[in-house]
C-alpha cells in the first residue's frame, strides 16, 4: 500500500474525527450535567442540516449562512424538550431518561419523513466540489472547513468550561450534582443552559456539516451512535477525553476502511466500544 | 375462594385472555389476521425482552442479536440440511441463549452500571446488524429466501390463520412461565436484583448467576419469535432481523405498557400495534410518516405522563377508587 494513500486516509481520518469530537462533545456536555444519555441526539443534529437546507431552498442563501437563524432555534428547542419532557422524566431514573429520547427519535425521524419525504438529499454550498491539495492529499474543502471550525468550537467550550463561572458551575455539577446545589448552584437554571447550549452547538455542527454529509431522516440514529462511541471512549463526562477519542475513532475508521474494506471500517468504532466497555469500563481518562 | 393467591388469579386472566384470542379467529373482524399475527409477535418479543429488561432490570438493546439468531439458524438448517424449522427454533433458541449468557458474563461481572450495560448490548447489536449484511454465508443484504415446501410438518402454512394460532401458542408459553416465575424463587431474585443490586448481594442472591439466568431464558424465547417470523415472511434479511429498530419498538412497547410488570408487555403492543396498523392504512399512503410521527408522540406522551406505564397507571387509579370508595362506604 502506497504510503501517500495511508497519509491521505489518517489526515482525512483526523479531520472526520475533528467533527466527531464536536457531536460527542455536545453529548458529554449533556450527560455530564443533566445526567441524560441522548438516543435523539443525532437528530437533532439532522433536524438542524434539514433546517440548513430550508433555508437554501427557500431563500437561496447559503446554507453556511443559515447558522444565525438555525442555532438559535436549535438552542430553543432544547431549552423547551428539556424543560417540559426531559426534567420531569428524569426523576425517575436515566434509564428513563434515555427510553424518552428513543421516544424522541421515533417522533423527529417522522415528521422530518413527513415534511421533506425520505430521499436522499445532497446540498449544494459554496464550498462543494472544491477541494485542497498539499503534499500530494487532496482533501475535499467542506470537511477541512467543518472540521477547521470544529476545532475552534471545541477549544471555545473547553475555555468557557474552565475560565468562567458557568463553566465552573457545569464541572461542579458533573462532580458532584448534590454538593453543588448545595454549595448554591442553580442547578435547575445550568442545566437547562447547558441543554439548550449542548443542542445549540450540536445545530451548529449539522450546518457544518451539511455539505459532507447525505440529509435523510433516518440518519439521525447513526450520528447518535458515533457521538455515543467516541463519548464512551474518552470517559463518561470527560471533556478532554471525547475531544481525543473523537480523533481515534475518526482515524481507526478511515484507516479500517481502507485497508480492510468498508464494512469492517464500519464495524471498527463498535468493536473498540465494545472492547473499552469490557476492558476499561471507564473509558481512555476517565476516573474509577 | 382462593383469589387471595395473586399467581392463582393471574393464572386465571391469562386463561381468559388466551380464550379470547382462540375465539379472535371466529369472532375478529375481517381482514384482521395479518394486524392480529404482527401484534401478537410483537406481544411475544415484549413479554421475552420483559424478562431480563423488565423483571431483572438489565436494559439489553442488544435483542436483535437473538431475533437474528433464531431467524438465520432455523432458516440456514433448513436451507443446507433439510432440517425442519421446528427443530431448528430449538435450535436457534440454544444459540440465542448461548450468545446471550456470554454477554452477561462478559458484561456484567465487572458489575457494570446499568447505562454501560445498555450501551455494550446496543454495540454488539450493531455488529451483528453488520455482520449479517456483508457475510455471504448469511446471504449478505440481500438476504435468503426459504424454499415454499407449504408443509406443516416444515413449519409452513398456507392459511395464515394457522401461522396466529402458532404465535398465540408462543405468546400462551412466555406469559404463563412468567407468571409461574413472578412470584417464585427465579422471579423474587431478579426483582431483588434489579431493585437493589447490593442487597441482593448482600442476602446471598448469586447475583451473576442469576442476571446470566435471565439473559439466557429471554434470548431463548426471543430467537423463538425470530424463527417465527421467518416462517411467516418466508424471507430473512438483515434490515428487518438483525436491525435496531425492532428492539427500539420492542422496547417502547413494553415501556409504555409498563416495564417489569407481567400485563405491561402484553398491553402495551395489543394497544398500539393495531392502532399503528390502522393508522399507517389510513393516513401512511397520503403523507408516510404520519402514522408513525402520531405513534411516536403518543409514545412520548405516555413515558412523559405515566413513567409506570399503562398497567403503573390503571394501579394507581384502582388505588384511587379503593380510598374514595372506603370514604363512601360506612
Amino acid at each position: 500500500m502506497p504510503l501517500d494513500i495511508i497519509a491521505q486516509a489518517t489526515v482525512q481520518g483526523l479531520l472526520m474525527g475533528a467533527i466527531y469530537a464536536l457531536m460527542a462533545l455536545s453529548m458529554t456536555l449533556i450527560f455530564s450535567t443533566c445526567g441524560l444519555l441522548n438516543f435523539a441526539h443525532g437528530d437533532f443534529m439532522v433536524l438542524a442540516m434539514f433546517g440548513a437546507m430550508l433555508v437554501y431552498e427557500l431563500t437561496g442563501a447559503d446554507p453556511y449562512l443559515s447558522a444565525p437563524l438555525v442555532v438559535p432555534a436549535l438552542a430553543g428547542i432544547g431549552a423547551l424538550v428539556f424543560v417540559h419532557l426531559v426534567r420531569p422524566v428524569l426523576a425517575g431514573g436515566a434509564l428513563a431518561g434515555a427510553q424518552l429520547t428513543l421516544g424522541l427519535v421515533f417522533v423527529q425521524q417522522n415528521l422530518l419523513l413527513m415534511l421533506f419525504g425520505g430521499d436522499q438529499r445532497n446540498v449544494q454550498t459554496v464550498l462543494s466540489n472544491r477541494h485542497l491539495e498539499a503534499f500530494g492529499i487532496v482533501l475535499p474543502l467542506p470537511l477541512v472547513v467543518g472540521s477547521a471550525c470544529a476545532v475552534v468550537l471545541a477549544v471555545l467550550l473547553y475555555g468557557m468550561l474552565m475560565a468562567t463561572d458557568f463553566g465552573r458551575q457545569i464541572r461542579a455539577i458533573a462532580q458532584n450534582r448534590d454538593a453543588a446545589a448545595l454549595m448554591g448552584i442553580p442547578l435547575r437554571r445550568v442545566q437547562t443552559l447547558a441543554f439548550a447550549l449542548g443542542i445549540g452547538l450540536l445545530g451548529l455542527t449539522g450546518v457544518l456539516t451539511v455539505a459532507q454529509f447525505s440529509v435523510t431522516p433516518s440518519s439521525g440514529l447513526d450520528f447518535t451512535l458515533i457521538a455515543l462511541i467516541v463519548m464512551v471512549f474518552g470517559g463518561l463526562g470527560h471533556f478532554i477525553g471525547s475531544l481525543i477519542g473523537g480523533l481515534v475513532i475518526g482515524v481507526a475508521e478511515g484507516l479500517g476502511s481502507l485497508l480492510l474494506g468498508g464494512t469492517v471500517g464500519a464495524m471498527i468504532p463498535y468493536l473498540i466500544l465494545v472492547l473499552v466497555l469490557l476492558f476499561r469500563p471507564h473509558g481512555l481518562l476517565g476516573e474509577k | 375462594m382462593t383469589g387471595t393467591d395473586p399467581t392463582r388469579r393471574r393464572l386465571l386472566a391469562a386463561a381468559a385472555v388466551l380464550a379470547a384470542g382462540l375465539l379472535l379467529p371466529v369472532l375478529g373482524p375481517a381482514g384482521w389476521v395479518n394486524t392480529a399475527i404482527l401484534t401478537l409477535l410483537f406481544a411475544y418479543l415484549c413479554l421475552a425482552w420483559n424478562i431480563v429488561g423488565g423483571i431483572a432490570g438489565q436494559f439489553c438493546i442488544g435483542h436483535s442479536l437473538f431475533v437474528a439468531a433464531g431467524a438465520y439458524t432455523s432458516t440456514l438448517l433448513s436451507l443446507s440440511f433439510g432440517v425442519t424449522p421446528w427443530v431448528g427454533m430449538i435450535a436457534g433458541g440454544a444459540v440465542a441463549a448461548l450468545i446471550g449468557v456470554a454477554i452477561a458474563w462478559l458484561s456484567l461481572r465487572y458489575e457494570l452500571p446499568p447505562l454501560s450495560f445498555a450501551l455494550v448490548t446496543l454495540a454488539l447489536g450493531m455488529l451483528g446488524y453488520l455482520l449479517a449484511s456483508t457475510l455471504d454465508v448469511l446471504g449478505a443484504s440481500r438476504g435468503l429466501a426459504l424454499p415454499i415446501r407449504g408443509t406443516p410438518a416444515m413449519y409452513q402454512f398456507r392459511d395464515d390463520v394457522l401461522y396466529y394460532y402458532v404465535i398465540l401458542a408462543h405468546v400462551a408459553a412466555v406469559l404463563l412461565f412468567t407468571i409461574a416465575v413472578y412470584d417464585g424463587r427465579l422471579g423474587l431474585y431478579l426483582r431483588g436484583i434489579r431493585d437493589n443490586e447490593r442487597a441482593a448481594l448482600g442476602i446471598g442472591i448469586h447475583v451473576l448467576r442469576y442476571k446470566m439466568a435471565a439473559m439466557g431464558i429471554s434470548a431463548f424465547f426471543t430467537a423463538l419469535g425470530g424463527t417465527f417470523y421467518a416462517q411467516y415472511l418466508q424471507f430473512v434479511e438483515p434490515h428487518t432481523f438483525a436491525g435496531l429498530t425492532l428492539v427500539i419498538e420492542v422496547i417502547l412497547f413494553t415501556v409504555v405498557g409498563g416495564i417489569g410488570t407481567i400485563w405491561g408487555p402484553l398491553v402495551g403492543p395489543l394497544l398500539l400495534v393495531p392502532l399503528g396498523e390502522t393508522l399507517r392504512a389510513g393516513l401512511g399512503d397520503q403523507t408516510p410518516g404520519l402514522h408513525l410521527f402520531i405513534y411516536g408522540v403518543l409514545l412520548v406522551t405516555v413515558i412523559r405522563f405515566a413513567p409506570q406505564g399503562l398497567v403503573g397507571l390503571a394501579g394507581q387509579v384502582k388505588s384511587r377508587i379503593h380510598i374514595v370508595l372506603e370514604r363512601v362506604t360506612p
